[in-house]
């Protein structure tokens, strides 16, 4: 078994489509860890592989994907790590997810997350926090924690989770792993279970660079029942590149300089991949983004402005959680919302409520968005000039459980660096550059809209390069 | 400066006006806490 688990899902799916490997086996060993599972990056796991059927002729092989709870799955419980969907088994499956089992990725389980996708560490979940696999005493970040503690424990060969404003860059850089945000746009967000619907992006958690083209090529498309999803331009290669010779990266001192309160042990593996991509034949320059030291402050108007609106719709009546009682309507709705929603997601609706009130949206709401507005100026100035823009993923390492959760402005300042490409709607990727006191750091690359391609081809030879050797995770 | 309304460059996102069908009706309630009546069942606005 152990053998499986050592291949990366490309080569999973390849052995599968060379007749070398039956899909149900692999299926069955991933199965049994996920089972296993000691870090509570499970919520749901599939009872059996589903009965062959033809998995050697797809592009995916059969190899199975474990999704984040909040993709809606048909007949399987999608809660979004919260309380108030309580016993909820949607009558269908989110988009993305049926796209992928139609390429050849069965459904494996359900990981855990912050609730609705509210938070950095994993830690505002109703089915409890999730353990980091490099040291069970911290946390894997989040808030699709559960997805990237999964894969970089070999507990799922690959994942889907999703990013609002860093929860898939951050989780996958704590948990050493890769991990792709997509253009806004780039796959459908039906189905999925909304926070800030302005941001939020679907994109795959993975062991290495090719997985992560490989499973991104079949999320992505548009679809009707996503109007603001968009047919992706051009094909998503497998990435191929091995050196760098000719492109051109910026690095955002307005990001990574003090402000950005990054740590020693992060800055230096930082600059050791600056250094690295620099012998693989990069330019590397200092660049400007005068507007992203504010993008946090204008994240926390609009994220929560939109999931307090979002979030209107969890009142008792339809799916989930009821108090019930023989009470009014609107002191039913009120008591189940208290009982249902944890203190960050109340926080968040108390925050968009106050900012989206009558008399104040322009000030606020309106506000931010101008703020978001001069985000994307800049990126598209600094894109002008440079074909990336490179930042570490997150300030710092994995940290323990609790260290934050009495600060949350210290937890939001967890996605100082992953914010700005959010607000700007382009695509960013969190690869393992090494780690710092035995614990992962992420290197982060941005590029326009759509660049995926590129972007991914950029990583991977940087990855190649870089040779991070995850196999401690997975306990091998 | 224009406050953003939609980050990626999109005009006017119209369908057909073909009906199709929806979820039966059971399959929905199905999910509903207390259904009523082939209905969402709630307490009474006015009550208490």
């Amino acid at each position: 078994v152990s053998e499986l688990i050592d291949l990366t899902a490309a080569q999973a799916a390849e052995r599968i489509r060379a007749g070398d490997l039956a899909a149900a086996e692999l299926f069955e060993a991933y199965r049994e860890r996920a089972t296993a599972d000691e870090l509570n990056a499970f919520t749901w796991v599939a009872d059996a592989a589903p009965a062959p059927n033809g998995e050697a002729k797809t592009p995916l092989g059969g190899v199975p994907v474990a999704a984040k709870d909040l993709f809606c799955t048909e007949g399987v419980p999608s809660q979004a790590g919260s309380k108030i969907l309580e016993g909820y088994r949607p009558p269908y499956s989110a988009t993305v997810v049926r796209k992928l089992a139609e390429a050849g990725a069965p459904l494996l389980g359900k990981t855990n997350q912050d609730e609705f996708a509210m938070g950095s560490s994993n830690e505002n979940s109703a089915f409890g926090p999730v353990l980091n696999p490099w040291d069970h005493k911290r946390v894997p970040g989040g808030s699709s924690g559960g997805s990237a503690a999964a894969v970089a424990a070999g507990l799922a060969p690959w994942a889907i989770g999703t990013d609002t404003g860093g929860s898939i860059r951050q989780p996958a850089a704590l948990c050493g792993i890769v991990g792709l945000k997509p253009t806004y746009g780039a796959c459908s967000r039906y189905g999925m279970i909304a926070f800030a619907s302005s941001l939020d992006q679907a994109g795959p958690f993975t062991r290495d660079v090719t997985d992560a083209a490989l499973l991104f090529r079949h999320m992505v498309g548009r679809d009707p029942r996503d109007s603001t999803s968009l047919d992706f331009p051009g094909e998503i290669d497998l990435p191929r590149a091995e050196h760098l010779k000719g492109l051109r990266l910026g690095v955002p001192e307005d990001l990574t300089g003090a402000e950005g309160g990054i740590e020693p042990g992060v800055r230096e593996s930082f600059e050791a991949t600056i250094k690295l991509a620099e012998r693989l034949g990069a330019s590397i320059e200092p660049c400007r983004l005068p507007h992203a030291p504010q993008a946090l402050s204008a994240y926390y108007v609009i994220a929560p402005a939109e999931a307090s609106a979002n979030l209107a719709r969890f009142d008792g009546v339809r799916y989930g959680l009821r108090v019930a009682g023989d009470e009014d309507l609107i002191t039913m709705y009120s008591r189940t919302r208290e009982a249902g929603f944890g203190a960050e997601v109340k926080r968040r609706i108390m925050l968009g409520t106050y900012a989206l009130s009558s008399g104040y949206y322009d000030a606020y709401y309106g506000t931010a968005q101008k703020v978001r507005t001069k985000i994307a100026e800049d990126f598209r100035t600094a894109f002008e000039r440079f074909d990336f823009i490179a930042t570490p993923t997150s300030p710092c390492a994995a940290f323990e459980l609790g260290a934050k959760l009495d600060d949350p402005l210290a937890m939001y300042l967890n996605d100082f660096l992953a914010v700005p490409m959010s607000l700007a709607g382009i695509t960013a990727i969190s690869i393992p550059s090494g780690l710092s006191d035995g614990l992962p750091v992420g290197f982060q690359l941005a590029g326009p809209a759509f660049s995926e391609s590129r972007l991914l081809d950029a990583a991977y030879a940087l990855e190649q390069a870089i040779g991070f050797d995850g196999r401690a995770a997975r306990g091998q | 400066v224009p406050p953003t309304s939609h980050v990626i460059d999109v005009t006017n996102v119209l369908r057909a006006d073909d009906p199709e069908p929806s979820l039966p009706r059971e399959v929905i309630l199905a999910a509903a806490p207390e259904p009523l009546n082939d209905g969402f069942g709630v307490p009474s606005p006015g009550a208490a």
